[in-house]
């Protein structure tokens, strides 16, 4: 292309240089020729000098007589002239004839100079003086006759040079417009010819690029030739070709992998040994196409091992660990290829033999540096086994290896699992019992206290001998009993599953109106209270068990203040919960006795409370989804936080 | 140069507008840059104007003042015609040097030293050898062309010949008289047989005879003068004396490598020595030997 494009730019270059120089050669044909004819005017204006001059000394001769003193100057300055402009005539080229014709004049100018000086120096009689004159005059006639025919002579061949000079810039002139036009055609053609030599090439080539940017890889250009452009076609087609040939090998390795991932995930799913061992055999199946499959798993001690193979039942034998080793050393840990058949048999003892074997595959199952077993191929349908095969094969060895290890993992951990749940069964157990003897153990502490009291006074009534004293017995017992019956109906009621009745309420609402119910208790007493409501939404909930909620609170709040102090409410939001805290300045709680103070019969009041209240408080706000917490420091009070989520509609929620 | 350029053009304007006021003045400028020479009718007033220019231009390159050679067409015009037309200076013959120094009081500068390095030129009277005419009294009746009353080879001395061998009255001894107004003119009018009797300096006719040396066969020399000088500078009295100095330096001072050389050949001398009116004393004696002083000498002709 290189080569053609510099053939044509020399073609272009030749042609304008032929052009030019013909240009520059008819310009110089026309320069000599105008110089020629410049010189030929050069001529005329020095003879019309000549004759100006002649006539200027004819007319002073004829006009000023003697007294030539005005005019003598100029009159030795205009013959003088004439010199001059013979001798620049002489200078010229002329022809023979011409040059004899201005030594003439020459000779003739130097004849009037004589005469003219003797006619302007001589002192004589009129006619000796008129003679000089005439004779003068008559040479000045004749060198006007002379240059009068030599102007006919030189205005002839002026004209002829000038017709000569017009017709040569004529045929210059349409000679220069024909190169010119020559020249153009030729470019253009030359121009058109390269376009089309590099644009056509380039067409195909963007069409081919195109095809290839949108996926039809192979695409090839079809265009050969020897130029640059032929060359880079060329390379083109072979990139294309390359890159279809890559794109399939790398559709290949993809569905390699994709069948590798299909068959090798299944693997990490199988728990057990042997149906793991069975999902593998099918999986390597699945990833190479051959005849016969063994795998070989060592077991824990590495004196036998787990064998599978195709046709075969799953079996252990104790034959071949060590030739197995043995070759996995002697193979340097490699993968062994035996594409020249029957050796291959003789690798592993106790493996089953095939028969017919040609070629043979086999990859080690490596774990942490330690021999784990193998994978052997048989017979490959087609082809012998290759470096690929190895690839794909480590890669289904490794995954097969760590799936080996995950379903180990998996049953010691099953097995861990179940040995931890039989020991947390007997915890559970053990802890009811626990827990229920306490609850029976505090149950009877209770019940114990009011009938040690019913028993007392039933047996000092028995000896009372007033009536008025056994009715006070009888009024005592009475109490005893319907303080027991209240420690039953609270256990009952704690243990009773009652339905939650959830309705929109207020709980800013629920908290003034249970406040109303506490103002008597508060009302003796030095306690301050101070309620500080915030922006809350209204939300379900069961309105009398959270009064009792509330209630149970604000009573152990004013217990523990005795009288004085002050007890806050405040209600505020917590992202999508209603925060309601309860603090009073009282007491305070021991830090020991803390964690047990929602436990049933827990309680730090004596024998005033049941311990049931803020058992009962945290069963009705968990039945709420919600939460009941305390902070406390002795001395300083306590402070409980319930947060309720906000429900906007709900029906019912059993307990 | 400017300067000088700027001269010149007024020079040309100025002397195109006097011209239109006085057709006889040409005004010396050599105080703005441009002197005035004038030249006698010695040859050939074209060949006088050849001669002479090479030396005007090498003057005037050296003196950094422009000559300007003007030609008269008599001898006597140089004395008549010093003043009108304002030269400066002239280059004066035998007769009008002295003529010059009496009436116009010029100052003679350099005097030109003739080939065969002497100033001295002597007047010659000739005939045509086949003419028969041998001595004063065989020219009676003849026609006799002189070169000018204002020339010494080319008038006085002849007259004073004539004076010596007892012709009193030349215009009834000759049958025509007429003046050339140069002495090759008055060889030329021997040879073609215009005069009998011709007058020129040897000077001049050993130059035309170089040039034609059948002159020399055809012309017989009669009487022969006193050596007289030739061409004589002067300059006006009142030219600043720096400036005389300068020329006198310049023409007296001329080396002999090739371009003055060619100058002075040109010019047919071999050099210029200092002028003196010691050497015009022949001059004098000759105007005596007519009956007349220099200035009651008539040198108009007519």
């Amino acid at each position: 292309m290189k080569r053609k494009i510099v053939k044509a730019l020399m073609v272009l270059f030749f042609l304008f240089l032929l052009g030019g120089g013909f240009s520059v050669l008819s310009l110089r044909q026309i320069n000599k020729d105008l110089s020629n004819l410049i010189a030929l005017h050069r001529v005329e204006i020095i003879r019309q000098d000549l004759v100006i001059n002649v006539q200027s000394v004819q007319t002073n001769l004829f006009t000023v007589g003697t007294g030539f003193g005005k005019e003598l100057d100029d009159i030795v300055e205009s013959v003088m002239s004439l010199d001059r402009a013979v001798m620049q005539c002489s200078g010229c080229h002329h022809s023979q004839s011409v040059e004899e014709r201005i030594n003439n004049v020459g000779e003739l100018i130097e004849q009037y100079k004589e005469a003219l000086s003797a006619y302007i120096t001589t002192t004589a009689n009129e006619e000796r003086i008129e003679k000089l004159k005439i004779i003068t005059a008559d040479i000045g006639e004749m060198i006007l006759d002379r240059t009068r025919e030599m102007a006919f002579i030189a205005n002839k061949s002026l004209q002829k040079k000038t017709e000569d000079a017009v017709s040569e810039v004529v045929v210059i002139q349409k000679l220069i417009i024909a190169t010119l036009l020559g020249v153009f055609i030729i470019g253009f053609i030359v121009a058109v010819r390269l376009t089309n030599l590099v644009v056509s090439p380039l067409g195909r080539l963007v069409v081919a690029a195109k095809e290839v940017s949108s996926g039809n890889l192979g695409y090839t250009t079809g265009y050969r030739d020897d130029t640059e452009i032929g060359d880079f076609a060329a390379t083109f087609d072979e990139m294309s070709l390359s890159l279809k040939e890559s794109h399939e090998k790398i559709l290949s390795y993809t569905n390699k992998l994709s069948l590798l991932t299909r068959v090798t995930v299944p693997l990490y799913a199988v728990s057990g040994a042997g149906e793991l061992l069975h999902e593998a055999l099918n999986s390597l199946g699945m990833i190479i196409d051959a005849e016969h499959f063994d795998i070989v798993v060592i077991n824990e001690g590495g004196r036998s091992c787990r064998v599978i193979s195709t046709g075969e039942p799953e079996h252990r034998t104790d034959v071949g660990v060590e030739g197995l080793r043995e070759l996995f050393e002697r193979s340097e840990r490699k993968a062994v290829i035996d594409n020249r058949g029957g050796s291959c048999q003789a690798l592993c003892e106790g493996l089953s033999r095939v028969p017919e074997a040609r070629n043979s595959l086999i990859v080690w199952l490596v774990h942490k540096d330690e021999l784990r077993g193998a994978l052997r191929v048989v017979n490959k349908m087609e082809g012998i086994f290759d470096s690929e095969d190895v690839k794909v094969l480590s890669i289904f060895a490794n995954n097969f290896t760590v799936a080996m290890d995950n379903a180990k993992l998996y049953e010691d951990l099953r097995r861990k699992m179940e040995e931890l749940k039989e020991t947390q069964q007997q915890l559970i157990q053990a802890a009811k019992l626990a827990a229920i003897g306490e609850l029976a153990s505090n149950v009877a502490h209770e019940i114990n206290n009011p009938l040690t009291s019913i028993l007392g006074y039933a047996e000092l009534a028995r000896e009372e001998t007033d009536m008025e004293s056994v009715m006070k017995d009888i009024d005592i017992i009475e109490q005893e009993s319907l303080r027991a019956r209240e420690i039953v109906r609270q256990l009952l009621e704690f243990s009773r599953k009652r339905p939650l009745k959830l309705e929109e309420i207020d709980i800013n609402d629920l908290l003034k109106d249970v406040l109303k119910l506490a103002a008597v208790k508060l009302k003796p007493t030095a306690i301050r209270l101070d309620e500080k409501y915030g922006d809350i939404p209204s939300t379900m909930a069961d309105a009398n068990q959270l009064k009792q909620v509330f209630i149970n609170l604000i009573n152990n709040g004013i217990a523990a203040m005795h009288g004085e102090g002050v007890l806050t409410i405040e209600t505020g939001m917590r992202g999508n919960h209603i925060i309601i805290n309860v603090s009073d300045t009282g007491e305070g709680i021991d830090e020991k006795v803390l964690p047990r103070i929602f436990e049933p019969f827990f309680t730090t009041k004596a024998e005033k409370g049941t311990g049931l209240g803020l058992s009962v408080s945290y069963q009705i706000i968990e039945a709420h989804g919600g939460m009941i917490n305390v902070r406390s420091s002795p001395g300083e009070g306590s402070t409980f936080t319930i947060t309720l989520p906000v429900r906007r509609s709900v029906s019912h929620v059993s307990l | 140069m400017k300067k000088y350029i700027l001269a010149i053009l007024l020079v040309v304007l100025l002397s195109g507008w006097s011209g239109s006021l006085d057709v006889y003045a040409a005004d010396s400028m050599y105080g703005d840059d441009e002197i005035l020479i004038g030249l006698i009718p010695e040859l050939n007033i074209f060949k006088q104007m050849e001669r002479y220019r090479p030396l005007a231009e090498y003057i005037s390159e050296r003196l950094g003042v422009k000559i300007r050679l003007t030609i008269l067409s008599k001898y006597g015009d140089v004395i008549d015609r010093f003043n009108s037309r304002r030269m400066d200076g002239a280059f004066f013959g035998d007769l009008t040097t002295v003529i010059a120094y009496e009436k116009l009081g010029v100052i003679p500068v350099v005097s030109v030293v003739n080939t065969d390095n002497s100033i001295f030129v002597r007047g010659h009277i000739i005939v045509r050898r086949d003419s028969g005419i041998k001595s004063a009294r065989d020219m009676k009746g003849k026609v006799v062309a002189f070169a000018d009353k204002a020339s010494v080879s080319g008038y006085l001395f002849a007259l004073s010949y004539l004076r010596k061998n007892g012709v009193r009255d030349i215009s009834s001894f000759f049958s025509e008289i007429f003046f050339t107004g140069s002495y090759d003119a008055s060889v030329y009018a021997v040879l073609d047989g215009r005069a009998d009797v011709g007058c020129v300096n040897d000077t001049v006719l050993r130059e035309m005879i170089r040039n034609d040396p059948t002159i020399d066969r055809e012309i017989q020399i009669i009487a022969t003068s006193p050596e007289i000088p030739g061409i004589t500078l002067c300059l006006r009295r009142d030219i600043p004396s720096e400036l005389r100095k300068s020329m006198y330096d310049i023409l007296t001072g001329m080396p002999r490598n090739t371009r003055e050389k060619k100058i002075l050949d040109r010019f047919g001398a071999a050099g210029f020595m200092k002028a003196s009116m010691g050497h015009f004393k022949p001059v004098y004696r000759m105007l005596e030997d007519i009956g007349t002083g220099v200035k009651n000498y008539n040198y108009r002709i007519k």
